[in-house]
């Protein structure tokens, strides 16, 4: 249980900074959606629409760096070893 | 039959002088104001596309334009959903009790116009968060004569545009937005950026 508790725990860190890395490594806050600027021709207005993409920030590294840590943390609650029942 | 022709000159030109009505409900979907704020890890920034409100405009007399924008705050959002709910909501903004942002143009004084723009200070009545003051702000207009039917790819439909420009920025405790409280995430004050463009088309 203590080993399958870091395994889960080293998922979740690894699996949190690869999503991280790869999905643009924003530093700032996370995104589900994302801003596209235009000109409008005539009135040389600049304007935002949004697209719906999901960019992970720093709050979410931070939070699968949080899990992760907990994660490893519960696993100290469990023995070692344990206990033999035939001892 | 001068009395006639004289009669009928000085309406046409009465006609000619009295101010249009640009109306801010862009057919496009252009218009929104755009705001941005500091934040711990970086400026929160956003939109809000609602915009409609009526404003009566004159190119011989731009001292006298006046009229009403109008904002919903339903139509505020940010890049984050949660976010954008925690704006809308009951702690921050409160749209369902505080539907609109209005800005009232009282007047514009210092008007300076070279061609077809004119730059001028704003003085206003502004409401958000159902607290009205009164704000001066600093806007450029922008008067295109003819250019509606171009822009809406109708060129045989007349019709003027009127462009409004502006930056200016408020503090959020002036308008009862959790004074005082989580400054060092949600800084107090608030920029606000307008690029909108009014419409009247003519039959």
């Amino acid at each position: 249980m203590r080993t399958a508790f870091r395994l889960l725990a080293m998922t979740v860190l690894l699996g949190g900074l690869g999503c991280w890395f790869l999905l643009g490594a924003h530093r700032g806050w996370t995104k589900n959606q994302v801003p596209v600027q235009h000109t409008d021709e005539i009135t040389s207005i600049q304007y935002v629409t949004y697209e719906q993409r999901f960019v992970p920030g720093l709050d979410f590294l931070l939070a699968s760096i949080g899990l992760a840590g907990g994660l490893s943390a519960v696993s100290f609650f469990f023995n070692r070893n344990p206990p033999n029942p035939l001892s | 039959m001068k009395k006639i022709l004289l009669i009928s000159l000085v309406l046409s030109s009465a006609l000619n002088a009295a101010p249009t009505s640009f109306d801010f409900k862009d057919p496009k979907g252009v218009n929104a104001i755009q705001f941005s704020l500091d934040s711990l890890l970086e400026p929160i920034s956003g939109t809000g596309s609602g915009v409609s409100g009526l404003v009566s405009f004159d190119p011989a007399n731009v001292g006298a334009t006046s009229g009403k924008i109008i904002v919903t705050t339903a139509s505020l959002t940010v890049s984050n959903s949660m976010m954008t709910d925690h704006l809308r909501g009951e702690k921050w903004l409160n749209a369902p009790v505080h539907p609109e942002i209005v800005f009232e143009l009282v007047k514009l004084d210092n008007v300076q116009t070279t061609g077809t723009t004119t730059t001028a200070t704003a003085t206003g009545k502004f409401t958000l968060h159902g607290v009205t003051k009164n704000l001066s702000l600093p806007l450029k207009l922008t008067h295109l004569t003819g250019a509606f039917g171009k822009r809406v790819n109708k060129p045989e439909i007349g019709g003027d545009l009127l462009v409004i420009r502006g930056e200016f920025t408020i503090n959020r405790s002036d308008y009862a937005i959790m004074a005082g409280q989580m400054e060092d995430k949600v800084n107090p004050e608030i920029k606000l950026i307008l690029a909108i463009v009014g419409s009247a088309p003519k039959a």
